[in-house]
């Protein structure tokens, strides 16, 4: 794996295990059953510029929500489940951001959040399991910073 | 001593953790407002005081740097320190919220414990209950 999807997979891992209390463990795209139910987007511009796409399952959403919110399964509802998506996204590119590219500037934009209707490129993504579920969220990257190796 | 607190985060979900750790600091809190953007924060502001603000910066409407300068230029308003919480870690970023006049400053993501001690610095309480002694830096960052 090159170092910025690295520096992704740890700004991921940070995110869940800190604000969702979900530990991640990485899968194969392959492991993907059926379509993710909901895609969070960001972008961001700066010295470099990019995207990031996160697809989540539908009981991931659920759990982050339950974990977060501190609700009981029953209580969560979709708009928890898409906050939920939008903050998630928020945090891995700020977070990922001031890993890769330490010091600089960069403008990110209001995260947006919908049905998934495409599935992440098979490129630049990484796929992950937690808590029992085979697959369980999917985070992609694109833009000029997908290759950026330059920071140390 | 007990403590009004405003949290302003586009996110429900970021503001129920933070409402939950300052219900949880160990410190009688009366009122725990919301708002969602700096707008309904200031629109808070005019008829409620709080003791404590506690804002993200990346909102739609209007962000956490200018509900922080428009704060600043309010002789009252001006009186009430600022936590940012926020994804950015940029430097310069952080440093330009402190000199609109932020007091704090919280990197997402964070450990309840940091969010929790944060606020209590930032309103001048140490972990043993004691205020600390005046201290006009307390709860900045050092650059």
């Amino acid at each position: 794996m090159q170092r910025t999807m690295k520096i992704l997979e740890t700004s991921i891992f940070d995110v869940f295990e800190k604000m969702f209390f979900v530990y991640l463990e990485p899968c194969g795209a392959a492991s993907v059953p059926g379509d993710p139910y909901m895609k969070a987007t960001i972008a961001f511009d700066g010295p470099m510029n990019g995207e990031i796409n996160a697809y989540f399952s539908k009981p991931f959403l659920s759990l982050m929500a339950q974990n977060m919110l501190s609700v009981n399964r029953g209580e969560v509802t979709d708009e928890m489940r898409e906050d939920c998506a939008r903050e998630a996204v928020n945090m891995i590119c700020g977070h990922f951001l001031s890993l890769v590219d330490p010091g600089r500037q960069y403008e990110l934009t209001v995260p947006e959040c919908g049905p998934a209707a495409d599935t992440a490129s098979e490129d630049e993504r990484l796929d992950y399991a937690a808590d029992m579920m085979p697959w369980a969220v999917a985070v992609s990257l694109s833009g000029s910073v997908k290759n950026f190796e330059g920071a140390s | 001593m007990s403590f009004n607190v405003l949290i302003v985060d586009d996110s429900m979900s970021m503001r129920s953790v933070i409402r939950r750790v300052v219900e949880m600091s160990g410190y009688k809190v009366d009122n725990c407002y919301e708002a969602s953007n700096g707008l309904e924060a200031l629109s808070i502001l005019e008829d409620k005081w709080v003791d404590l603000v506690i804002s993200d910066i990346n909102m739609p409407e209007m962000d956490g740097m200018e509900l922080v300068s428009r704060m600043r230029k309010d002789d009252v308003l001006r009186m009430i320190p600022v936590v940012i919480v926020t994804t950015e870690g940029n430097e310069e970023r952080v440093r330009e919220a402190f000199e609109l006049g932020a007091r704090g400053y919280l990197k997402k993501p964070f450990l309840p414990e940091e969010c929790r001690r944060m606020f209590l610095q930032v309103i001048g309480v140490q972990e043993d209950g004691e205020y600390a002694e005046d201290d006009e830096d307390s709860g900045d960052l050092d650059f």
